[in-house]
C-alpha cells in the first residue's frame, strides 16, 4: 500500500469538496450514494470521489486498493478524514460542516466479506435484529408480550425475507448449518430487513467456492436489483464486476481511476492502470505520438511501426501515453496473406513473429513479438515488445502457423486505446 | 483392499519425537497425580464423619462458599466490562490498565493481603474511615470478600478479555449497521459470543477465592475460612485434623473444575458461521 505522491497531492484540495458540496446543494433529489472524502489509515491514504446511483454499482480494484475501507467509511465504521458522504441527497458526513450521522442512524446495509451472522442466534433471530421496532425487532419480547400481534408480523416479516431471498422454511436453523451460499443470502436478507436506503457488499461471492459462485451470481443479482435498493458491491474480480453491475467505479492505490456506466468504462480505460484492471493485456510503449487530423492520432510505436487511432489525443503533453489493446479482440493472419490496403480500412494492424502459442483449452494464448516486416527479423526476438493474442482453437488450427512465423494482428477500432502512463 | 486393512492394522512404531512428547507429559500428569492418589491412601476415612460434625469446620466451609461467591458477582460485575473495554477500545495507557490487572497475579498473596491491610486497616485512609463507625473491615467476613476479590479477579479479566478478543468484529459491525446500540451490542451480540470463556474464568476466579490463605490470613484472619482453618488445625493439632478439611475443598475443586469444562466446550465458537475464505483480503 505505497502511493507515490508528494504530501500535498495526499489531501483533497478544499475546492474539490465545495464542488461535491454543492453538487449535493444543486441536486436534492440525487438518488444514490455519492462520496468525496479523504482517510488516512497508517502510511495508507485513501481519496475515494464517486457516484453509486440505483442499481448494482461494483468497486473494482486490486487488493489493497482500499474498496473495504471505502465501505466501511461510506458504512460509518472508519472515520473519514475530511470530505463528504451523502445518501439520496442528504450528507451523512460534510467535514465541512462539521456534520456526522453515526453508523447506527445511517441506513445503510452492510453484508461483509464473511457474512458475519450471529452464530448465537437462529437464521429468523438473525434476520429478526435488524427489523424495525414496529415489526418486531428490538425490544420484541417486552412488546411481544405487550402485544400480539406483533409476534405474527414478526413471523410473517421473516417468513417474506426468507422467500425473497430464495430460503423458505430457513427460520429455525443456526449459522454454523448453511452453506457459504445460503449464509450470504441470510446476511442479505438481515440487511433488507432494516429497510436501508443503500446497501453495501464487500466481495459477495469471494468466500464461494467456483460452482457456487457460477451458480448463485444470478439469483443475487436478481434478489438485488428486485429490492431496488441502490448498491455499492467490492470486488476485485473483473467477471464478477461484468456479471452483476450496471455501474463501475474502478479503484487503484487508494484512488478512483474510472467510473461510469460498465460497458463503456470498461471500453475506455483512461490509464495502464485501469487497462490491466478492465482485463486489456496489453499494455505497449509508444515513441510519440502526432494529430493525425481531427478526431485521429498518429500512434508511433518504439519498434517504429505506426498506427492511426481513432481518438482524438487529449492528455496534456507531460503526460506519457501507452498504447492498450485488448487480446480477446484481436485477429491473426498469416503475414503472406495480409492485404495492406484491405486493413487500413477495416482496423489496424501491426506485424511480428509469433514467439510462443500455448493451448488454454479453450483458447490459444498467442505471444507475437513485434517487428516490421523485412527489418529487423531477428533483433526484436528476445527483447522487443510483445502483443498476446486470444485466438479459438479453430481459428489457430487454421492458420496453421508454427513459431517464428511472420504473422499480422488485425485490431479492430474498439479494441485499441491510447492510455495515460500512472505506473512502472 | 484385504491387504490393505492387514497393512494399516499392523502396529507402527511410533517416531522417537512423539515418544519425547508423550513421555514428558506422562511425567508431568505422574508429578501432579502423585499427591492426590497419595492423600486416597492416608485419609483417616474414619474421622471424616466426625469433622462433619465439627462446627467450627462447618461454618469455614460456609464462610468459604458464601464469601467466595459473593466475591465472584462482585468481580462478574466489574471484570466483565474491564475486560469488554480492555478487548475493544483503543485509548491512552492502555498497557498500564493491563499491567494493574496483572499485578495481583503475580504478587505473593501475602503481598496482596499486606497492601490491602494498609489501605482498609484500621490506620488505613478507608479502613480508620469505616472504623470510626464501629463497622471495622478487617478480620471480618467483609474482609474476607476484599482479599479474595482483590487476589481472583484477574482470573475472569484474563480469561473474559480473550473471549471477547475472539469475537469476530464484524458482527459488532454489522449489528452497527442494523440500527444496534453499544449496549444493545455488547448484551446481544459479543457476551453471547464470549460468555463461553467468561463462565469458564468466572468458575475458576470463584476457585480461586475458594482457595485463597494468603491474602484472607492477612487481612482476615477471623472469621476463618476454610483455609484458614485448615490451616489453624494444621499448626495446632497436626495433619490428621486438617485432611478431612482437605476433602471438602477437593470435592470442590473437582465439581467446578467440571462445569468449567462444559462451559467451554459448550460455548459458541466464533467464526464458526463463516465458511472457509479464500484468504484474500481486499
Amino acid at each position: 500500500m505505497k502511493l507515490n505522491e508528494t504530501p500535498a497531492a495526499k489531501r483533497m484540495s478544499e475546492n474539490e469538496i465545495q464542488n461535491a458540496a454543492s453538487m449535493q446543494g444543486t441536486r436534492p433529489d440525487a438518488e444514490g450514494l455519492r462520496v468525496a472524502f479523504g482517510l488516512h489509515r497508517g502510511s495508507f491514504h485513501l481519496r475515494a470521489a464517486f457516484a453509486a446511483p440505483s442499481g448494482i454499482t461494483a468497486l473494482l480494484g486490486p487488493s489493497g486498493a482500499g474498496k473495504s475501507l471505502t465501505l466501511q467509511a461510506i458504512a460509518g465504521l472508519a472515520r473519514i478524514s475530511h470530505g463528504v458522504i451523502s445518501l439520496n441527497g442528504v450528507a451523512l458526513v460534510d467535514t465541512t460542516q462539521g456534520a456526522m450521522v453515526p453508523a447506527r442512524e445511517r441506513r445503510i446495509g452492510y453484508v461483509p466479506q464473511s457474512y458475519a451472522l450471529f452464530p448465537h442466534l437462529t437464521v429468523a433471530q438473525n434476520i429478526a435484529y435488524g427489523l424495525p421496532p414496529g415489526q418486531g425487532g428490538y425490544h420484541y419480547h417486552l412488546q411481544g408480550w405487550l402485544n400480539p400481534g406483533m409476534r405474527e408480523r414478526r413471523v410473517q416479516r421473516i417468513a417474506e425475507l426468507l422467500e425473497f431471498v430464495r430460503l423458505p422454511g430457513f427460520e429455525g436453523r443456526r449459522p454454523a448449518q448453511l452453506s457459504g451460499g445460503e449464509a450470504q443470502r441470510v446476511a442479505l436478507a438481515r440487511a433488507l430487513a432494516a429497510q436501508p436506503a443503500a446497501l453495501l457488499m464487500d466481495e459477495p461471492l469471494s468466500a464461494l467456492d467456483a460452482p457456487t459462485r457460477e451458480a448463485i451470481r444470478d439469483d443475487l443479482r436478481a434478489i438485488i436489483t428486485a429490492s431496488g435498493i441502490p448498491t455499492l458491491l467490492v470486488t476485485h474480480d473483473l467477471s464478477e464486476a461484468r456479471a452483476l453491475a450496471d455501474r463501475l467505479v474502478a479503484l487503484c492505490a487508494g484512488r478512483v481511476v474510472a467510473q461510469g456506466p460498465l460497458g463503456a468504462t470498461l471500453a475506455s480505460p483512461p490509464t495502464t492502470t485501469a487497462a490491466r484492471l478492465f482485463g486489456w493485456e496489453n499494455i505497449l510503449p509508444i515513441r510519440s505520438t502526432e494529430p493525425g487530423g481531427a478526431y485521429t492520432t498518429r500512434v508511433i510505436l518504439a519498434d517504429g511501426q505506426a498506427l492511426i487511432l481513432p481518438q482524438a489525443q487529449a492528455s496534456a503533453a507531460n503526460e506519457r501515453l501507452a498504447l492498450a489493446l485488448r487480446a480477446e479482440r484481436l485477429e491473426l493472419r498469416a503475414s503472406a496473406d495480409a492485404e495492406k490496403v484491405f486493413s487500413v480500412q477495416k482496423g489496424l494492424e501491426l506485424y511480428g513473429r509469433v514467439r510462443r502459442a500455448t493451448d488454454a483449452g479453450a483458447y490459444y494464448r498467442v505471444r507475437v513479438a513485434l517487428g516490421t516486416r523485412g527489418t529487423q527479423e531477428s533483433a526484436t526476438e528476445e527483447k522487443g515488445a510483445c502483443v498476446t493474442a486470444l485466438c479459438s482453437p479453430r481459428e489457430w488450427l487454421a492458420l496453421g502457423i508454427a513459431s517464428g512465423a511472420p504473422v499480422s494482428i488485425m485490431i479492430p477500432h474498439d479494441a485499441a486505446r491510447l492510455v495515460i502512463v500512472d505506473d512502472r | 483392499m484385504k491387504a490393505d486393512a492387514r497393512e494399516s492394522r499392523r502396529f507402527i512404531m511410533p517416531e522417537m519425537g512423539a515418544l519425547t512428547l508423550g513421555l514428558l507429559a506422562a511425567l508431568a500428569l505422574a508429578y501432579l497425580a502423585a499427591p492426590l492418589v497419595n492423600l486416597l491412601f492416608v485419609e483417616p476415612w474414619r474421622d471424616v464423619p466426625a469433622t462433619l460434625g465439627d462446627p467450627l469446620a462447618i461454618g469455614a466451609l460456609e464462610t468459604s462458599l458464601e464469601s467466595a461467591t459473593i466475591s465472584t458477582v462482585i468481580i462478574a460485575l466489574g471484570a466483565i466490562p474491564l475486560a469488554y473495554v480492555l478487548a475493544r477500545w483503543r485509548f491512552p495507557l492502555r498497557w498500564l490498565v493491563t499491567l494493574l490487572v496483572y499485578i495481583p497475579l503475580v504478587f505473593p498473596a501475602v503481598v496482596s493481603g499486606i497492601i490491602q491491610l494498609l489501605l482498609y486497616g484500621p490506620y488505613g485512609p478507608i479502613g480508620s474511615f469505616f472504623a470510626a463507625q464501629g463497622n471495622e473491615l478487617d478480620t471480618t467476613f467483609t474482609g474476607v470478600v476484599l482479599a479474595q476479590t482483590f487476589v481472583a479477579a484477574p482470573f475472569a479479566i484474563v480469561a473474559a478479555r480473550a473471549a471477547f478478543e475472539a469475537v469476530p468484529t464484524a458482527t459488532e459491525a454489522v449489528a452497527t449497521t442494523l440500527g444496534a446500540s453499544r449496549w444493545r451490542i455488547f448484551w446481544t451480540i459479543s457476551l453471547p459470543q464470549a460468555s463461553g470463556g467468561v463462565i469458564a474464568g468466572l468458575i475458576l476466579t470463584w476457585l480461586r477465592a475458594l482457595g485463597e490463605f494468603g491474602a484472607t490470613a492477612v487481612l482476615a484472619y477471623h472469621p476463618y475460612t476454610l483455609p484458614v482453618y485448615i490451616y489453624v488445625q494444621l499448626t495446632g493439632e497436626g495433619t490428621p485434623a486438617a485432611l478431612p478439611l482437605a476433602l471438602f475443598s477437593l470435592a470442590a475443586s473437582v465439581v467446578a473444575i467440571g462445569l468449567a469444562q462444559l462451559a467451554t466446550t459448550h460455548s459458541h465458537i466464533p467464526g464458526a458461521s463463516v465458511p472457509d475464505t479464500t484468504g484474500r483480503r481486499p
